[in-house]
């Protein structure tokens, strides 16, 4: 049985009733679901409790799911739109999801952070440099792996804007990297 | 799309899907569109080059955040059951709701008409149950209907589209000769004979896409285990 097989199966359990297919499938996703949470609102407990709100709203409508896209994309949809609600709302308490990354940061600039690390650690600390929204991109592209569609779904955008945000993302990335003193010749 | 970010040239739509092409997650007519570009532009290779830097790095930095301790699976599976699932809450409601109906102080007659659609709507489900077995004896049995003549087979887990009636079921397993030997399941999957024990893998999956071909019938079919 394919893997597509098998979480359409596990889905239907799920809706079904069945604790132990919820158990597997927050086995197999929480760690993903919470990285992905995490990186964009910089905040462990946050990025926590929104996981576990994630896999409540699936136990409470898995069938909703109409396998149109993966169980990965939806996981990862659902939690965009609770990461994005509870932004807005921490906003409304003057909180700022820009101000969050930034606190979370050490305070170097990039040139000085750079100084002392390699490439590889460099271009991480650039990651981390992005906006949330491109944060956000790279992260689903290269960690989670998903198609231009899926990025679309997760996101709720037509997939023009997200060929658009991706292009921005890198080449803000490359920017960033210039000024730390890494050209890499593009852009 | 922020304000900064103007619409992309053919060139840097390009540029945007190289890194869906390194991971191989194009359609088949944007990857030879990606791949015409790269055969005469030399610089867009070399993004390619970049691009798995990228993604490595990214890759690390998501491994390298340490997990909090209390990210169990064992508390997320806590406060997800903890709320009760909608399906049980609606089936639990509408018992409340027939109770609190035969309990309520209303009107004789509108209590007598309820009950009138009640009924109705049970000989419609009598019904479908007769259309079930009537029509197709042996095309359409769920385990309870009885299904002593399919000793063994080769089977499928095959979930039928919502709107699929049971004319449509039997008549889709009629052509194809195959039988439901049981189910429903959860999350209504049935048990499907596709042929013989010991069907070849060819022969399985040759049913199989036939089942899958029923696209307004069929939405789900996989291979289950012999038994």
């Amino acid at each position: 049985m394919n893997m597509e097989a098998d979480e359409r199966l596990l889905m239907a359990r799920i809706a079904a009733g069945d604790q132990a297919a919820l158990r597997t499938l927050i086995t197999h996703h929480q760690v993903r679901v919470f990285r992905f949470l995490a990186r964009r609102v910089r905040n462990d407990t946050l990025a926590e409790d929104l996981a576990n709100d994630v896999f409540t709203e699936v136990w409470l409508h898995a069938k909703s799911y109409e396998g149109r896209s993966s169980v990965s994309t939806w996981l990862l949809s659902i939690a965009h739109n609770k990461m994005v609600s509870a932004l807005r709302k921490r906003r409304e308490e003057s909180w700022d999801e820009d101000k969050a990354g930034e606190i979370a940061d050490d305070g170097d600039t990039p040139e000085i952070a750079t100084q002392k690390l390699d490439k590889a650690e460099a271009l991480r600390r650039c990651i981390d440099k992005l906006s949330p929204q491109h944060r956000e991109i790279v992260d689903l592209v290269y960690y989670h792996e998903q198609s231009i569609s899926e990025v679309a779904a997760v996101l709720s955008i037509p997939e023009a804007t997200v060929k658009t945000r991706m292009f921005y993302a890198r080449k803000h990335l490359s920017e960033l990297m210039k000024a730390a003193g890494l050209d890499r010749g593009w852009p | 799309m922020t304000d900064h970010e103007t619409p992309l040239s053919e060139r840097e739509e390009i540029e945007a899907m190289l890194a869906w092409y390194a991971m191989g997650k194009l359609d088949r007519t944007d990857r030879e569109r990606v791949e015409s570009w790269l055969a005469r532009d030399a610089a867009l290779a070399h993004q390619l080059a970049m691009i798995e830097d990228d993604r490595l790095a990214i890759v690390k930095s998501n491994e390298a955040r340490r997990l909090p301790p209390s990210l169990t699976v064992e508390a997320a599976l806590k406060k997800a059951v903890g709320e009760p699932s909608a399906a049980r809450t609606a089936a639990t409601g509408l018992l409340k709701r027939v109770r609190e109906f035969f309990s309520a102080p209303t009107a004789m007659g509108v209590r007598f008409a309820t009950a009138a659609a009640a009924a109705v709507i049970l000989l419609q489900a009598a019904w479908l149950g007769t259309l079930l077995t009537d029509r197709a004896p042996t095309q359409y049995q769920t385990a309870s209907g009885g299904s002593s003549a399919i000793a063994d087979g080769t089977y499928a887990l095959v979930r039928f589209a919502d709107g699929a009636t049971a004319k449509d079921i039997a008549a889709t397993l009629q052509k194809l000769d195959m039988q439901i030997t049981d189910g429903p399941r959860p999350g209504n999957i049935f048990r499907v004979r596709l042929g013989a024990k010991n069907l070849s893998a060819s022969d399985r999956d040759t049913r199989l896409a036939a089942l899958r071909a029923e696209s307004n019938v069929v939405i789900l079919a996989t291979p289950a285990s012999q038994r």
